[in-house]
């Protein structure tokens, strides 16, 4: 029972430091492991990614077949190069299929920081298996080496390193962008492996029945335009190639995505 | 005052024609749900309306069973998807513990999903079919002469793979309930595992005899051929065992006695 009317309270948050995007990054990156799912996303990866290498570890000795260090980080295509980009989409997807988006931007109005600190995580994360995966490889190469009678070939260098980096990082931003266009993510699952597996036949097909398509190809398939880092070596108009076609199937799908979110609405 | 009691003995049990109405209802009226079933239709018209674009232009032949066959390729991807949605949604939207409430008899509605399943299957083969049909008779027009080549068993070989298709995504709902794990795990089934059988099977003798048994996807090949051979048919039939049977008894088992929440 309220006879006199109080002055209307006021939160005064004009002496409060914004949030450091240090703050917001720690954040992101807990929600990536708090969850049930995605501590199972996580734990699958690295089962996946060492299971795959086991098993080819296994089956060289066996059968007495040469494999070199590349050969267990080429394998991995099955593993972390498919799981990345799924992480990279429920990074971002999970916020609005468990509506915490509504939380996540009522804390932090600044949804370009949101989105950049999610996105330094996915990036994180990929750095984080490339370098699990390296360590694991060395690990089926020393295997192979002391069981087998065939020398282990350890050919790899800095150059490949950074290459097998890239790639990841790639997989995981494509995802990534994907997502923000979809915000949905059986959507953004079922397009980037539409994107990722039936695209390239498609471009095959295409360029096998129709001369100009055939040589705008190398320009818009971003798959095959990858294929020069996996083997190690790139030209320079390989480069140009996986620049252009990286802009149409990262750039543009990013940048309109990262808009949409930007601008959509919170329920 | 005496305690109420709903006195529902008299009242007849829901019958299953009325769950498969209503299950067929939720798979198109929500937005994600219509959107998925457009998506379907219009993903397969344009692949066909391109295939059909290049093959005149190119002057390459091409016959109405060519047009089904590019049809095929794609709903055997998006279909799955379907069966797994049309599962896993009632766990991702919540709505399993209403569902369950008003149909207690689980086995029931699931059988009812997956009815529906089968049902939006063969929408699909008839939809994909008619544009085919629609596809050969322009080029037939444009060209001059159409072929087509497209028998009854090419159109059972497409009805009972695709629903074969969607049933393995049922199945894998059934046992991860997780939308996107399903789908992750269906792709890997359909693209990742093919190279690594293949794989084996071309570096181990011992994994090359068994891996017809245990390649569910290639060993569908016979269903394509109208196979004479019995060892074909019996491949098909352990195969299907491991991918097919095992997963939906094990997810059905679950989802009979999963916590609701």
């Amino acid at each position: 029972m309220s006879a006199t009317t109080a002055a209307p309270m006021t939160l005064d948050i004009s002496g409060t430091a914004p949030t450091p995007f240090t703050r917001l990054l720690r954040t992101e990156l807990r929600k990536t492991y708090d969850t049930r799912s995605g501590l199972w996303l996580l734990i699958s990866i690295g089962i996946v990614t060492a299971l795959v290498m086991v098993i080819q570890v296994s089956v060289a000795i066996a059968q007495d077949i040469q494999v070199s260090y590349n050969d267990f980080l080429t394998s991995t295509t099955f593993s972390i190069g498919f799981l990345l980009p799924v992480l990279g989409i429920l990074l971002l997807t999970s916020e609005w299929s468990q509506r915490t988006a509504m939380v996540s931007f009522s804390l932090e109005p600044r949804r370009a920081h949101v989105i950049a600190a999610k996105l330094v995580v996915g990036v994180l994360f990929a750095v984080a298996a490339v370098v699990v995966t390296l360590l694991l490889a060395a690990l089926c190469t020393a295997a192979f080496n002391a069981i087998s009678d065939i020398p282990a070939d350890w050919d790899f260098g800095i150059k490949r390193t950074s290459f097998f980096l890239l790639l990841q990082v790639i997989g995981m931003l494509t995802g990534f962008a994907f997502a923000a266009l979809l915000l949905n993510s059986p959507a953004a699952i079922v397009v980037y492996f539409a994107y990722s597996f039936i695209l390239p036949t498609i471009f095959g097909i295409g360029a096998e029945l129709i001369g100009w398509f055939a040589d705008i190809h190398p320009w818009i398939d971003f798959n095959n335009a990858q294929v020069p880092l996996i083997d190690g070596s790139v030209t320079g108009e390989e480069w140009a190639q996986l620049l252009v076609s990286g802009v149409i199937w990262l750039v543009i799908p990013l940048s309109v995505g990262i808009w949409r979110v930007l601008r959509a609405e919170v329920k | 005052m005496s305690a109420m009691t709903l006195d529902v003995s008299g009242t007849r049990k829901t019958s299953f024609w009325r769950l498969a109405r209503v299950e067929l209802r939720k798979s198109y009226d929500t937005r994600a749900g219509f959107w998925l079933l457009v998506s379907i239709g219009l993903i397969v018209l344009a692949a066909e309306v391109i295939v059909l674009a290049v093959t005149t232009v190119q002057d390459e032949p091409i016959s109405w069973g060519d047009f089904i066959g590019v049809a095929a390729f794609l709903t055997s991807f998006l279909l799955p998807v379907l069966g797994i949605m049309v599962l896993t949604t009632e766990w991702s939207q919540r709505s399993a513990m209403v569902t369950f409430s008003l149909e207690p008899r689980r086995p029931l509605v699931i059988a009812a999903k997956a009815f529906v399943g089968v049902l939006l299957t063969l929408a699909t083969v008839a939809v994909s079919v008619v544009i085919g049909l629609v596809c050969t008779l322009i080029y037939g027009l444009i060209e001059g002469g159409a072929d087509w080549s497209f028998g009854w068993p090419d159109m059972f070989a497409f009805l009972v793979t695709q629903v074969l298709a969607m049933l393995g995504g049922f199945a894998l709902a059934a046992l991860l309930l997780n939308t996107p794990a399903a789908i992750v795990a269906f792709f890997v089934y359909k693209w990742v595992l093919p190279p690594l059988f293949f794989a084996g099977a071309a570096l181990m003798g011992w994994f090359d005899s068994l891996a017809p048994w245990i390649d569910f996807q290639s060993s569908q090949e016979a269903i394509w051929d109208w196979s004479s051979s019995g060892e074909d048919w019996a491949q098909l039939v352990v195969s299907g065992i491991i991918w097919l049977g095992i997963p939906l008894a094990i997810g059905i088992r679950r989802v009979l006695r999963a916590e609701v929440k």
